[in-house]
Formats: structure tokens, sequence, C-alpha cells
């Protein structure tokens, strides 16, 4: 009688059954912004980060355990990303990837550094956020050498007069690239005789903005700002002043930067963080199961989400029991796609920087 | 075994019963039903996305005919004087948020939306859109093309892109992702589906459950997505965050997008849901009303049985005459009656048996009067037999006696005769010499008288010397026989002296009596009652060892047996004795001779003298044919505990 009852039992829990015990995963945060101006730089920092955490859940994860990518959207908005790194940490999250760009960086440290989280950004390269002792850690360079890098290579152009436009929709990393730009440049010789901001969350009239800059006569115009708002700067700088050389920074060095820009955007001076031609096997074998993966190729965004995963993941699997994660990041070595990742002690990185102009459509390397 | 109550054991059958029934049936329902309603979902949703596809085309189909009239537009007007047209079409509220012309070199040559002004008309007129994927992919095909990753020129934000050519130019709507998902909502039929809608890459460009996951999340990795994007059959169900679902996906020719369609499987199906609480409902509740009412119903079952107990109890107690119960169950009250029935057959037996018993009391009564009178009579029996007993005891001592006296006289009458022969032969020879004196003495005659008579002198000396022996002899043996008394003897003067005694009795048969008793062996006991046992097993031996005619030998032999005891054998080479007999041989009137002058007393008086009075062991061993053997073992010093020196050797009866 009561093993009738507990078949019966047991047979309903067995048509109610969904609870399969699996092995705890390792929670990962990403948080990017996927949505409005800047999601170009984001969504492929995500295809980035989430193929190097499939590659590895695919290995077998760490010691056994798969990898889980919890992410998240910040939007462009401190209130979004400060939520969304409050939900990642009541997810026990073991580090957070991102945000891709530093004025998030800045909203989100006050909330990640008390909980003793560990941050890798990809590709935040602001001064301000570099030289300090915490949980932060970069794989981009600041924007200090590529300013200088750039400041020289634009005076050797014969470029004496730039004037600038600059987004404050990420005014830690814009002023302080203007600040580096208008220093470096001073110190050759060159001269900024403008410089004007917008805010990209409430677009201006680009038209009006170049105007403006044009007025001041300058040999060159530099633009601080994403792809989208690069492209409708040089659209309006095609029409108003064709022919004059446009200069842009990393942060606008996306996929989508040519295909919105189209020919508005020949020409164009910028800076990258990787080589799109590099033939090394590691690379190679990254950009084909990316192209696998995606369906499209990867940009400068992938490359480095990719590579912050790596790191992190490397860390993860390398840290013994009870080792902070910040110990493992700041000793080790990590391979990258292109170079060795190596940490100074408050968690910043060096990188090379190609410096490319875009003709036919193309991203070319000058040096 | 366990035990229960009726009442319990009921309540538990009914509650059993119900289970088993529920159970089957339960079972039954969720064997059949359950796979029912997962095949029916299976099915729903396979046509629901077949269906879904082409309800979203239609809906698709239905925004590009709003572009329609730009076309008849661009036949009449300069591409810029459209642009208020453009402006209606993508009026606040509808699903465009901007419709712009691409001239043939891929500029905008007119823009309309509702969110921008004017200023920024001009900004973006004459804009360079070349590059733009999408605008290359309509030119190459010429035909509408969806997009679904188009990045709008306004906001440089992720879109829904349609793209219609027209002639050599280009237009271009821009719908924000959350109206597809708001069509998507519309579109769907389903109460508890959900869909994705995916492109070619794995991107998630619509979901009617998380919105707000629309272009963060790319699903390629889900293997169910790529077997949708690679056209291959996908399982019926999958599972996503710990949720189980029935899935289809159909690919639409038209968007080239992929519609996922989802419908909770398990237990969030609601069908399935229902279905389990259904039957857990008509599980449990019968259930707990059968739990109820089962105590109930096996109480009022078990309460006539109760009563029939009740009544049966009184029964066994003793208490009649009272009703007995009836209730509405036909074999209860059968065997009620039986009960009736089987109470007054035992109270008639009962009347009987006491009738019975009665009459057995008065005849035991009648019984034991006649025991005790048979009882006193065979007393008197006993003492009568006690007294006879006694009267053949002092008649055998008196025979004993008897054969004393007479063989005194056979003794005596040897050596008395002798003198007597010897006295008057002297008497004789004086007168034949008194005869001779008055004829002449002669010398001679005087010599010859004298020594006659000095031979006659000695011969009745001699013979007289030897009664008086005889006479002091039997003396001791009368006095030891008569008197029973206790002394300190030599063994073997003793039985000389006994087997004197018998020697007239012994003299008269063929048989040789041998004795060979060392000298020396001393005893403080009863010489008298000895001699009596010796005299009674020599006796026995001569009665009863040998046939007739037969000349045999009985031996007496005595030795000490060590530790103050001494053993005396009185045996025969005659025929034995049957070992039936050796059994009982001691007791009384035990005898083989009966009628012959044997009383079956004399080995029953010697075996009481040796181990009452004598304190010692009187034992038989005999094979038949091979002869007998009677040996006492006699204490040096016979027990003085034993009172009556006197004793008569009589048997206890």
């Amino acid at each position: 009688m009561l093993r009738l009852i507990t078949g019966f039992l047991i047979l309903v829990l067995a048509l109610a059954g969904c609870g399969d015990v699996s092995v705890d995963p390792i929670r990962i945060g990403f948080i990017s912004g996927m949505t409005g101006r800047f999601a170009d730089f984001g969504l492929p920092g995500r295809n980035g980060a989430l193929l190097a955490v499939e590659q590895r859940n695919q290995t077998g994860g760490i010691e056994g355990r798969p990898i889980e990518l919890l992410i998240r959207d910040d939007a462009q908005e401190s209130e979004v990303a400060i939520k969304a790194v409050q939900e990642l940490l009541g997810l026990q999250i073991e580090a957070l990837i991102g945000p891709m760009t530093s004025g998030m960086v800045k909203v989100i440290l006050p909330v990640t550094e008390p909980a003793g989280l560990v941050v890798i950004s990809p590709t935040s390269a602001a001064v301000e956020l570099s030289g300090k002792d915490d949980l932060f850690f970069r794989l981009a360079s600041t924007m200090r050498e590529s300013m200088h890098l750039s400041a020289a290579l634009h005076y050797r152009r014969g470029l004496r007069r730039i004037a600038v436009a600059y987004d404050i929709n990420n005014r830690v990393f814009s002023e302080s690239t203007l600040e580096e730009f208008r220093t470096a440049f001073g110190e050759l010789g060159g001269e900024v005789p403008m410089a004007k901001s917008f805010d990209s969350a409430k677009p201006p009239v680009f038209s009006d903005l170049i105007q403006e800059l044009l007025s001041a006569q300058p040999d060159a115009l530099l633009f601080i700002s994403s792809a989208v708002d690069t492209v409708l700067l040089a659209q309006q700088a095609r029409k108003l002043s064709p022919g004059l050389p446009l200069i842009a920074t990393e942060w606008a060095a996306t996929e989508q930067l040519i295909e919105l820009g189209g020919h508005a955007v020949e020409g164009l001076y910028l800076g990258q963080l990787f080589d799109r031609n590099n033939i090394s096997s590691r690379y190679q074998s990254f950009r084909d199961a990316y192209q696998i993966r995606f369906q499209q190729e990867p940009g400068y965004t992938s490359v480095m989400g990719y590579e912050a995963a790596s790191v992190l993941l490397d860390a993860l699997s390398r840290r013994a029991k009870g080792q902070p994660l910040k110990e493992v990041l700041l000793r080790g070595s990590f391979e990258g796609l292109q170079q060795t990742i190596v940490f100074d002690r408050f968690g910043d990185s060096q990188r090379r920087i190609f410096t490319t102009v875009i003709r036919n459509g193309q991203f070319v390397v000058i040096e | 075994m366990r035990v229960w109550r009726l009442r319990t054991f009921l309540a538990f059958l009914l509650v059993a019963t119900l289970l088993v029934t529920l159970m089957i049936v339960g079972s039954a329902v969720l064997f059949v039903r359950l796979p029912q309603i997962a095949e029916e979902n299976r099915r729903l949703v396979r046509i629901e996305a077949e269906e879904l596809v082409t309800r979203m085309e239609f809906l698709m189909d239905s925004l590009q005919i709003r572009l329609n009239p730009l076309e008849i537009a661009l036949q009449n007007f300069l591409p810029y004087e459209s642009h208020l047209l453009l402006d209606s079409i993508a009026v606040k509220g509808s699903a465009f948020t901007a419709v712009y012309i691409l001239s043939p070199e891929g500029k905008v040559e007119a823009i309309g939306g509702a969110s921008i002004e004017h200023q920024r008309h001009l900004d973006l007129v004459g804009n360079d859109m070349s590059a733009n994927s999408l605008y290359q992919t309509v030119r190459r095909e010429r035909r509408p093309i969806w997009s679904d990753r188009y990045l709008s020129v306004l906001s440089g934000h992720i879109t829904i892109g349609l793209a219609i050519p027209i002639h050599d130019r280009v237009i271009i709507g821009e719908i924000p992702p959350h109206y597809l998902v708001r069509i998507l909502g519309i579109a769907r039929m389903l109460r508890n589906e959900s869909i994705w809608l995916i492109d070619q890459r794995g991107e998630l460009i619509g979901d009617t459950d998380s919105p707000s996951q629309v272009g963060l999340i790319n699903l390629l990795g889900l293997p169910v997505v790529q077997k949708a994007v690679h056209g291959e059959s996908l399982p019926g169900i999958f599972e996503y965050q710990g949720r189980r679902y029935y899935v289809a996906a159909q690919h639409s020719q038209k968007l080239d997008w992929y519609f996922l369609v989802k419908l909770p499987a398990g237990l969030e199906d609601p069908d399935i849901r229902s279905t389990l609480i259904m039957v857990t409902v008509s599980f449990f509740g019968p259930l707990l009303i059968g739990a109820l009412l089962a105590p109930l119903w096996a109480s009022y079952m078990a309460r006539p049985v109760g009563e029939l107990m009740e009544r049966a109890r009184q029964v066994a107690e003793g208490h009649s005459k009272a009703i007995w119960p009836r209730s509405s169950i036909v074999e209860l009250n059968q065997l009620s009656t039986d009960l009736e029935h089987m109470d007054s057959a035992i109270h008639e037996r009962e009347q009987q048996l006491r009738l019975l018993n009665t009459e057995l009391e008065n005849r035991v009564t009648q019984r034991t009067a006649d025991l005790s009178q048979a009882n006193h009579e065979l007393s008197e029996t006993l003492d009568t037999l006690r007294c006879t007993q006694r009267e053949l005891v002092r008649t055998e001592k008196l025979a004993a006696l008897g054969e004393l006296v007479a063989g005194i006289a056979h003794e005596l009458n040897t050596p008395i005769g002798n003198g007597l022969m010897a006295a008057s032969a002297l008497h004789d020879k004086v007168r034949e010499f008194q005869k001779a004196i008055q004829e002449g003495l002669r010398r001679s005659t005087l010599d010859h008288f004298v020594a006659y008579a000095e031979t006659a002198a000695d011969i009745t000396t001699r013979n007289l010397h030897r009664a008086a022996e005889l006479v002091t002899s039997f003396k001791q043996v009368a006095v030891d026989q008569t008197s029973s008394q206790r002394r300190t003897f030599d063994l073997k003067e003793v039985i000389n002296e006994i087997l004197l005694t018998l020697h007239p009795m012994l003299k008269r048969t063929p048989h040789q009596v041998m004795m060979e008793i060392p000298d020396g062996l001393w005893l403080d006991s009863y010489p008298g009652p000895l001699g009596q046992t010796l005299a009674n097993l020599i006796n026995n031996a001569v009665l009863h060892a040998f046939d007739e005619g037969e000349s045999g030998v009985i031996r007496i032999t005595a030795a000490s047996a060590g530790e103050g005891q001494i053993r005396v054998q009185v045996s025969d080479n005659g025929k034995g004795i049957p070992s039936t007999l050796q059994e009982r041989i001691f007791n009384p009137f035990v005898t083989t001779k009966m009628g012959q002058g044997g009383t079956g007393l004399g080995l029953h008086i010697a075996h009481n003298i040796v181990t009452h009075l004598l304190g010692g062991k009187l034992i038989v061993c005999s094979d038949e044919g091979q002869g007998s053997e009677f040996i006492m073992l006699l204490p040096e010093q016979a027990p003085r505990t034993v009172s009556g020196a006197g004793g008569t050797g009589l048997p206890p009866i």
C-alpha cells in the first residue's frame, strides 16, 4: 500500500520534474552600452567576450565549472549602469568586464570598489582613471600615448592649427584626451585654435558646430566622439569644407564608422588598438571563429572584449584557492591576440597603437 | 501478526480502496492525458510558427505599402520637395521614425521624421549613405529589403530598416525595434505563446517576453537556434534558463528572419498544470472526504458487531435472557439468531450437566463408603495376616527348637549308649567274677576281670565326658538361640556349633556340607540370629538346590572383607535360582514348594536378620544350572542402635 502511494508520488514528481542538478557555474558580468548611440562600440565588445566564454566552455570551463556571462546594457546612462552593476553584484559575479567607455567606468567604480569586485575594461582609455591602486584594470593604454603619436603625425603632415569637437557625454575621456592632444601638439609648435564641446545625448545641429569650428580657420578638424557622431560631424565637414583633413580617435574606430560615413570619412585619420591585417595564427583563428559565430568581421572592440574576457578567464583558472583575483592579474602576463598583456601595479597596461587612415572604405595602417 | 480493531480495519479498508481507485484513475488520466497535451501543444506550436510568419509578412507588407505614395510623389515632385510627404509618413506614432530618399549616388535627398527638427533636416540632407549595407543590398537586388541591423542615420541606433528601390533612387524607412515587438504582440495568437525573432546572426531582434533583452542577446549559442538557422529539425522541447518549452521555428523568406515560437512545457504548461491540479484535487479531495467519512461508516458497520460481542460476553459471564440485537445486515442477523440458538442450547446442556453432576457426586459418595468399608476389611485382614505371620515365625522357631532337641538327643545317644553298654557289660563281668570267686578264684580270671573293668571304666568315662561336652555345647546354642544375646564370639566356633545342631537333619540327606573358615574371625554380634540365618540358608539349599536323588555339596566359607567387615558365603553346586525369582527371593511367602512344607519365610527372615539386626547385607548370586551363592557382609561390630536383641526377625508388612 505504502509502496503504491510512494510510487504515485514519485510519478507526480517525475512529471513535475524540472529540477536537474548541475555544477554551479562561474558567473562573470559584462556591461556595456549596447543600445543607443554607442551601441557600435558595445555590441562587438559583447560578441568578443561572448566568444571567449563560449570557447572556454567548449573546452570544459574552469575546473569543470561552466562559465556564465551575464550581459547588461548601461545605455550610456549613469542610473542604468549603477542599477545593472548592483543587479550583477547580487548575482555573485566573480568579476566584471566593461564598461567600454571611461565615462561609465567612472560611474560604476564607486559601486564596485567597496564590493571588492574586479573590473576589467576592454577599451576605457581616459588618463584620469590611470595610476590608481584599485581593483580596476584596463587593456587599452591611455590617450596620452595615442595623442602624442597623433600630434606628432599630423604636425609632420604640416598641419599647425587643428580645431576640436568633443562629446561631453563621455566627458572623462573626451576632456582629458583633448588636453593631452592640446599639450602634445602645443609642445611640437602646433595650436588648437578652437575646441567645441557637444552632448551626443542631446545632439546639436552639426552643421552649425562645424561652421563655428571652420570660423577659426583650422588646417584640420579633430573629432573626439563616437563613430556615429564622428560620421555626422564628418558629413557636415565634407559638405561645408570638402578636402579639409579630418582626424578622429580610437573611440570612433569601429566598423560602423565606414558603413555610416561612406565617402564622408574617406581620408579620416585615427588610431587603432589592433591591426586588422595581423597574420598571426592566433588572431586568424579568432577572426575565423568570430566570423562563423557572428557572421561579420571582428572590430576593434571585438578584439578588446575577447582579450578582456580571456585575461579574466586565464586569471580565474590560475588563481589558487583563496587568492585574490587582483593579485593574479597583477603578477602574471596574459597572451592576447596580437600582443602579450601585462598589467603594471595600478592595473594599467600598454598597448601598441596602429595609426590608420580610411581609404576606399578600408582602414589602412600607415604606422 | 498485527491485530486490528474492526473499526480501524474497516476504516483502513475503505480509505485504502478509495486510495487505490483514485491512484489507478489518476495515473491513467495522467498517463493518457499528459502525452496528449504535449502532442497537442507540439502540433499547435508548429502551426502557430507557420501562421505567424504569414501574419508577420502581411503586417510588414502593410508597412511597406505605406511607402507606396512616395513612388508617385517622386514622379511628380523633386525629391527635396517631398519632405512634407515624408514627414506625414513618419508622423509621430506611426511605424517609421524616419523616412528618407537616397539619390543614385547614395546621398540623402530628402528626409522626414517626427523627431527631426528643421535645422537637422539641413544637417542630414546631402549626407553620404553609399557605404550603407542596406543601400548596397537594395541597389544590388532591386527589390524591397528588410534589415534588422540598420544603423540609424539619426542616432546610430540599430533599427529595422526597410529599403525600397524606386527607379534609380532608394527610399529607406527606419522602424524602431520596439515597434517590431509590438507587431509581434499583435500577430501572436496563442495565449501563452512567446516569440523570439532572430536574425541570421543569432541576434535577438524581437522578444515578446522580455523586450529589454532585444539587442543585447545573441542566441546563436543555443543549439536550438543553430538548428533553426541551419534549417534542421528542432527538438520538440528545449530548455532555456531553467524553463522548458515546446518550440517550433519558421523562416520568413521575405524578411529573412527566424520566428521561434515557444509554449511553456512541463509544469509551466497551463494545460498540464491544470490537469495535474485537477488530478491532485480529485485525488486528495475524495481522499479527504473518505478519510473523514470512513471512520464514521466503519463505526456504523462495527456497532452491531460490537453489540453482538457485548451480548456474547454477557452470555459467557452467565447473564442470559436478554434480547439478541438485530441490525440492518442480513448476515449479522443470521449470526445473532444462530448465537441465540447456541445460547439456549448451552443452557439446556448446562442443565443436563448439572443433573449428571449431582448423580455423579452421589455415586462418588457411595463408592467412597464402599471403599472405606473395603479398606477396613483389608486392615483387618492385614492384622490377621500379621498374627498369622508371627504365629508362623514362632512355629518356625519351635520347629527349629524341635530339631535342636532331636539333634541333641541323637548326639547324646551314642556316648550315653556306649557308656551304658560298657557299664552293663561290666555288670555282666562282675557277675561272672562273683561266680568265679565261688567256683574258685583263679589268678588269671582276676587279672582278666581287672583288665576288663579298667577298659569298661575307661569307655564309660570317655563317653560320659563326651556327653558332658555335648550338653555344654547345646546349652550354649540353646541360650544363643532363645535369648539372642549379644556377645563377642569366634565365627568358626559358632558355625561349628550350628552345624552340629544341623547334623541330624543333614545326615538324612545325601548332601555334603563343607566348611572352610579360618581361625580368629571375631565378631561382636548376635550369634543366635546369625545361627538362625545360616540354618535357614543351609536348609534352603538342602530343600531347593538339588533334585531328588542328587548329592550335592554345600560350602560355607568366610573371610575378612576389610573395613571392619566379614564376608560369609553359603554356596551350593545345585541347579541355581531362576533370575525371575532372584528379584523377589527375599520377599515373604515366596516359595517354589508351596504345600510341600515350605512357608516361604526362611529367606525373608534371614534377610531381615542380616539387614536389620546384624547391620549387614545379604545378596544372592546365581546362574541357572551353575549353583547359587548367598553372600553375607557382616560388620565386625553389629550396630547397637537396633533395640531388641530379642528381635524376632519379623518382616514388616
